[in-house]
Order: structure tokens, then sequence, then C-alpha cells
């Protein structure tokens, strides 16, 4: 081959290169971090606040936005619930049918059935429209939890506070985790992401459930 | 035409005159003393809540908040909410810093007054008071705004 001839043909490499990566599916338009390979999402065996056994199993067909935190945390925990009330306020009627938040506590102790339905109201108010359960509240005992804390790579440490009247608080991940409508763990969203971005790919993830 | 010329840079200059003139401060800007500014709080049903704020020292000496009160909960202390490698902590602070000239902001994800044990429901839209105890200045009291 001539140089020139050489050259030509690396052109031609790189623009089928290019070519085929705009064809490649699906995950590249996440915004959050991908699982890869995605993964089925480990179960939350953990009860409601309103007593009720949960399980994923029975939500096939929704996005869930999954969220580990407590109810004394002050603003990181209300911050990411009040994007995932916007996200869900955001979405259609019809799409707000197929989307799920849960709220996870690292604090079953203090965070009872009671106090769980009294907080997550206010979340559910701020949706404002007919949202079937609302937001769901999980706990489980430590056994339990520490279960499902591993299986998500999520952590919870518990830090006496000795001066403050709070007596402890909770250290614990702030991340949001994803979970598609065929239960499969998709991404998650480090604390602080963009509300937008959030909402791009929940609304994304219910489209591509319904164009199947 | 002469005489024009005179009274034009005669008006020019009694405009300059007004501009470099020193503008007139209000006895609560004027230094001693910290400024509250952009104070609000977190609209909450139940169990805590926040309060952020800007405070602004104008002053020469540093200041130092030391403590806050408010009605509306159980117990208020000053708290740091950080993030660490993916991880929400939250702890107490010894007081809060205010440098001389300078300014600290209380905000979502960091500094904060911590409203613990809610006696009522923070509504969004209404004022909430609070009582700031500073060092140096004492006293002030101050509204927040409860928002979402
Ligand atoms: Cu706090």
């Amino acid at each position: 081959m001539t140089p020139r001839v050489r050259l030509f043909a690396w052109w031609i490499a790189i623009a089928v290169g290019l070519l085929l990566a705009a064809c490649l599916p699906a995950d590249h338009r996440l915004r959050g971090v991908p699982y890869r390979p995605v993964r089925p999402a480990p179960d939350l065996a953990l009860t409601d606040q309103r007593g009720q056994s949960f399980s994923l199993q029975h939500y096939r067909g929704k996005v869930l936005a999954v969220y580990f935190g407590y109810t004394y945390c002050p603003d990181v925990c209300p911050i990411t619930l009040a994007q995932l009330a916007q996200v869900w306020r955001d979405l259609s009627a019809e799409e707000a049918r197929s989307f799920q938040p849960v709220f996870v506590t690292v604090d079953p102790e203090r965070d009872t059935e009671a106090m769980l339905t009294r907080y997550l109201a206010a979340f559910d108010n701020a949706v404002g429209t007919d949202l079937g359960l609302g937001f769901i509240g999980l706990r489980g005992d430590s056994e339990a939890l520490n279960k499902v804390l591993s299986d998500y790579n999520a952590k919870a440490y518990k830090r006496p506070q000795p001066s403050s009247a709070i007596g402890y608080t909770m250290d614990h991940t702030a991340s949001i985790f994803i979970i598609d409508a065929a239960g499969r763990l998709v991404e998650w969203f480090p604390y602080g992401s963009a509300t937008e971005d959030i909402m791009a790919d929940i609304r994304y993830l219910i489209q591509q459930k319904e164009g199947r | 035409m002469q005489r024009s010329a005179v009274l034009i840079v005669g008006l020019l200059c009694i405009v300059l005159a007004a501009c470099v003139a020193p503008p007139v401060v209000s006895p609560s800007e004027r230094g001693d003393g910290v400024v509250v500014a952009e104070a609000w709080a977190r609209a909450a049903a139940t169990g805590n809540s926040a309060a952020y704020m800007i405070l602004r020292n104008q002053g020469a000496v540093a200041d130092r908040l030391i403590r806050a009160e408010c009605d509306a909960a159980a117990a208020v202390e000053l708290h740091q909410t950080s993030m660490e490698g993916g991880m929400m902590k939250m702890a107490p602070v010894d007081g809060i810093v205010v440098p001389a000239r300078g300014q600290v902001e209380l905000k979502p994800g960091g500094l904060h007054v911590m409203l613990i044990g809610l006696k009522r429901e923070l509504k969004a839209g209404e004022k909430l008071l609070l009582k700031l105890y500073f060092e140096q200045g004492g006293v002030r009291e101050i509204m927040a705004e409860v928002r979402q």
C-alpha cells in the first residue's frame, strides 16, 4: 500500500468505528454511574411503614429509586427526597404510575413505622398528585438491614454524640440506586446529582419499558 | 459660547462630587458586630430541621456564634454536615467563627443551626424566630423564612 492508500484506510476505519459507537444500545444514555454489567437488584427484605413485608418482585414494571437515610438527618436526606418528589411531580400522570421512590432507614431504632409515616407524608404532599401508596419507607432489624446494606454495597455507622441532644448520628451512604422496570440494578447517582439528570434517566427507563 | 462651556464643566464637577461622596451607611451595617442575612429554615413535619444563613462580620474583630435558641425545637445546636467518600456525616461543632471583615455561610450539606425535636410542624411560608448568641456581639434575634 502506498502511504496515501494507507491513510485512506485509516479514515475509513475511524468512520466505521464512530458509526458503530453511535449504534450501540441503551446504557450510554444514562447520566448516573452505570452498573456494568447490569444485574438483578438484590431484594429489600424489610417491612414498610404500614407493617407490610416488602418484596421487589411486586414492583416489576416500575422504575424504583432507592435511598438509604434516617429521619433525624437535617439536610442531605430531605434534599434527596425532595429531589425525588420533584421528579415524581414533573412526570406525566401516566409516567408517574411507573415510578416508585423507596426510603430505607438506617436508623430503625428511632425511625418507627409511625415516624416514617409522618416523615414521608410531607414528601407525598410535595408531589401532590395521586400516588397510590406514595413514598415507601422500609425498616428492618439490624440483621435484615445489614444484609440489604451489604447487597447494595452501602454503609451505615452509628456515631455516639455525647455532647448533643440528638444522642447519636448515623454516617451513611447518600447515593440513589436506580432499579429498572425489569428489576435490574442499572445505575446509581452520587449525592448532589442534578435533579434534571435523575429526571432524564427515570423518564428514559420508563419509556424504555413502554417501548418493549 | 465660552460661558456655556464653563457651565457644563461646572455641572460635571457637581455630578462627579456626588458620585465620589461616601454612601450613607445605616447604623446596623456600620462595623461593630455580625450582620445576619438570608436566614431560612427547612420545612419539616416532624423530627428535626435545620436553619441556614449568611453571617457577615463587618467589624475589625473576629466573632463567634456560640449557641442558638428557638421556641419550636426541644434543643438547638450548631452542627456540621459533610460528605466523605459518598458517605454523609454530621457532628456538633464548638461554635462558628466569623472572621473580621469576613463571612461564613451556613448552608445545606455544611454548617447549620440544628433544630432538634420539633414541637410543631414547620410550614413553608411561615417565619421562625431564632436567637443567636455571639461571643462579642451578644444576642441577636432574627426571623428565618421556612422553605421546602
Ligand atoms: Cu445537624
